[in-house]
């Protein structure tokens, strides 16, 4: 097949441009760059705006009749004056062109007349042509007479050239004069201007040419890690005022000085604050307006990127609501965050949560250099090969690691406060011999990233990876030891490994669960079951071989476990058996408690018949319950009320259960 | 243009002879002409010869203080260089200077001071 286009060239599929008046007044592409060109962008056009300029514009036009003449001098004026610089030039370059002229016509003239005498010099002299057109010679000059100069005219031409040179004289010395004032007053402001500029970049800020104005020089107080938009707004030109002095001129930019609130609420109530800086008054030297120059750019950052990230962090409980981010600290606490501008603010009392907003807000300023640091890291290695997709920098992590250290400090209260509250119970049941518990925090390991400063290391070490082990020995054969990790990405979350050590019966009959628990809850829930097991397991006897016990055995012995782990059984002469449970729950407001419920078994070993459970028992004798409850320190009340009784051991209470009465 | 060791000290050289020679210029313009041994006719002296001198000494005066502008010029130049140029050693500044010691110490204070509110303040934070 014949074609004309040979295969893989690319075909454009568009139309050619049509070039149809009316056509292109209507197209919008058009449209789009009139409007860039003449509104600046359709980001600041509002209907409502335009109508307004509309109606301006009439009003003008209505108004300008009115004012007729003397706007249209003042419109005129700058016009003229571009004419009558322009006319002036042309005069001045019409005026040297005929002066040129005439000088070269003079000197030809003079030469030509000096060829005839002095040919060498003359033709030197002469212009090419004139050459030409005039062969050398042709004029002479001669004298007529003597000079009829006497010596009166003598006298007086010296004179009068005395007084003209003097007159001149005096005219050079006075412009000299005025230069050198002139240029000694433009020394000495430029030697203070550049004593100032240097004190500044001493004091460790980067001083610049600004790129629009080739001879004003600036300083960059800017980060250079930091996004593209406040990199924008990070120079600042030197000025120079009349006496030498600088002044700060940050630009269409630079706008009343910011910085981050951090204030910490409890139902709506302040209860304290981040201090304050006072604004710089106008007095103070520049090396002060540059610091809050710089300080205001890094609020504004700060605030730009906290707000970033709180768009993602809806799931851990930040919300941010019109201006400010709110935080939950814990129960009553929330920490709010907002950005306000530094005026002459009455400075606040000191408030009890003073240390902790303050505390926050420095972690903040502190988590924001290290995204920094980790941006220049980023830069600096070699760039991820080139994909289809757009690259977007992650959010910043600010609010996170401060999330995940609290997270991590609310669950080690919460085991050591679950594991005191048991070795409190242990303690009262007389069981303490077996029981302790041992928290430890394991030293972080920050992850092997090469050339790591020790500052940054440090800021990993607070906020990643964390780790607490905490250890609980319940009987001499069981321990278990619940580890606590944090991990950031991609939510900062805690898990928990639960680990039983191999000997314990445990392992056989309530293993520790093989994944790791996520909430706090679960594991606690383990934990109690398991001591309950445990401790049921431990008082079993150790002769699995009689089924029966005789009714006068003590009451201790002849326990022994059933399916469910935290149940043992006694089965005595005669097939009547007894139940006894262990049971450990957590009571809001009261505490831990540890129940022990012994009762007689509903139906026998030796009877197959299925009894119907569930009626409502009355209480027979031999059964019963008993309760231990962990002491929570409320204002010295030691003693349950109705409790005036000493408190048994768990040894006691088990020789109480096992012994036989007769029903 | 470029900014070389032998390029600033010509300027400068330069600049300093242009002002000297102007001067001189000047001066000599100033004078009345008069050479010692002549015959005091007073053909030196005459008004043309006055009115070009005239002119000279506007030109060589304009010409004397553009040199020493010239010359501030040179010097604003050299002090650029020597704030953010090419005489600024490379590497200056940067690092970590002291904040690597103190941010070790920071840290450990502020592990220890977290422990110790989580041991003692275990009522605090609720649950």
């Amino acid at each position: 097949m014949n074609s004309t286009i040979p295969n893989g060239t690319p075909i454009s599929l568009r139309s050619w441009p049509s070039s149809s008046k009316p056509q292109e007044q209507d197209a919008i592409s058009v449209f789009f760059e009139r409007i860039n060109r003449e509104q600046g962008g359709l980001r600041s056009i509002t209907e409502d705006g335009l109508r307004q300029e509309i109606a301006e514009a009439e009003e003008g036009k209505a108004g300008k009749q009115d004012e007729g003449d003397t706007e249209e001098e003042d419109e005129e004026d700058p016009l003229d004056r571009k004419k009558e610089l322009l006319m002036a030039r042309d005069e001045m370059l019409g005026h040297i062109e005929s002066a040129y002229h005439s000088a070269s016509v003079t000197l030809d003239f003079i030469s030509l007349l000096l060829s005839k005498d002095t040919p060498v010099q003359a033709t030197l002299s002469m212009s090419p042509a004139l050459k030409e057109i005039v062969p050398l010679g042709t004029l002479g000059v001669d004298r007529l007479q003597a000079p009829r100069i006497d010596k009166a005219q003598k006298d007086d031409n010296k004179r009068i050239a005395k007084g003209w040179k003097i007159q001149n004289i005096n005219k050079t010395v006075d412009t000299i004069l005025d230069s050198a004032t002139r240029l000694e007053k433009e020394i000495e402001s430029e030697t203070k201007y550049w004593g100032e500029v240097l004190a500044i970049s001493e004091k460790g800020w980067a001083v610049c040419r600004i790129p629009s104005e080739k001879q004003t020089l600036g300083v960059r107080f800017g980060f250079p890690e930091a996004s593209l938009t406040f990199k924008n707004q990070s120079l600042a030109a030197l000025r120079r005022n009349a006496d030498g002095s600088i002044a700060l001129d940050q630009g269409f930019a630079g706008s009343e000085p910011q910085v981050l609130r951090v204030r910490v609420q409890v139902n709506g109530v302040d209860t304290g604050s981040s201090a304050m800086p006072n604004a710089v008054a106008d007095t103070a030297p520049v090396e002060a307006f540059i610091l809050q120059a710089r300080n205001t750019i890094f609020s504004s950052e700060l605030w730009q990127e906290l707000n970033r990230e709180s768009r993602i962090l809806g799931g851990l409980g930040v919300q941010a609501v019109d201006d400010i981010i709110v935080l939950s600290f814990n129960s009553t606490k929330k920490i709010v965050l907002d950005l306000v501008p530094l005026n002459d603010s009455t400075p606040l009392s000191s408030q009890p949560d003073d240390r902790l907003a303050e505390g926050i807000k420095l972690s903040l300023n502190l988590l924001l250099s290290f995204a920094h640091r980790q941006n220049h890291r980023r830069r600096t290695q070699p760039p991820p090969p080139i994909s289809g997709r757009k690259r977007q920098t992650p959010s910043y992590n600010l609010l996170r690691p401060i999330i995940t250290r609290l997270n991590h400090q609310r669950s080690i209260d919460a085991l050591s406060s679950l594991l005191s509250d048991l070795r409190s119970i242990f303690s009262s049941a007389s069981l303490s011999s077996n029981a302790e518990f041992k928290i430890t925090h394991s030293p972080p390991q920050p992850p092997p990233i090469p050339n790591i400063s020790n500052a940054e290391r440090t800021v990993l070490a607070l906020t990643s990876s964390l780790e607490a082990t905490a250890i609980f020995k319940i009987t001499p054969t069981t321990t278990i030891s619940v580890v606590s990790q944090t991990a950031q990405a991609p939510a900062p979350t805690i898990i928990y490994i639960i680990t039983l050590n191999p000997e314990s019966p445990l392992t056989v009959r309530f293993s520790a669960p093989a994944q790791p628990l996520t909430t706090f809850t679960a594991v606690k829930e383990y934990i109690l079951h398991a001591t309950s097991c445990a401790l049921a397991a431990d008082h079993t006897s150790r002769s699995p071989s009689d089924n029966e016990i005789h009714k006068s055995a003590p009451g201790k012995s002849g326990w022994h476990l059933v399916v469910q782990p935290n149940v043992l059984r006694k089965i005595f002469e005669g097939g009547k058996g007894k139940h006894l449970g262990f049971h450990f729950d957590r009571k809001e407001g009261s505490g831990l408690r540890f129940r022990v419920v012994w009762d007689w078994m509903r139906f026998d070993l030796n009877d197959d018949s299925n009894i119907m459970l569930g009626k409502e028992e009355e209480r027979i004798r031999g059964e019963g319950v008993y309760e231990w409850r962990s002491k929570r320190r409320q204002g010295g009340k030691e003693w349950e009320d109705g409790e005036g009784e000493v408190v048994r051991s768990l040894g006691d209470v088990i020789e109480g259960a096992g012994r036989w009465v007769d029903v | 243009m470029e900014v070389t060791t032998a390029n600033l000290k010509d300027r400068s050289d330069s600049g300093v002879a242009a002002m000297l020679s102007r001067f001189r210029n000047l001066v000599a313009l100033s004078a009345l002409g008069k050479k010692d041994g002549q015959k005091d006719d007073g053909t030196a002296a005459t008004k043309e010869v006055a009115a070009a001198h005239a002119l000279s000494m506007e030109v060589e005066s304009a010409a004397l203080v553009t040199a020493a502008e010239d010359l501030l010029r040179l010097t604003r130049e050299l002090k650029e260089l020597w704030l953010f140029g090419p005489l600024r050693g490379i590497g200056e500044g940067e690092g970590e200077g002291k904040m690597d010691e103190d941010s070790v110490k920071v840290g450990e204070l502020v592990e220890a001071m977290l422990r110790k509110d989580a041991a003692s303040a275990n009522s605090n934070l609720g649950s």
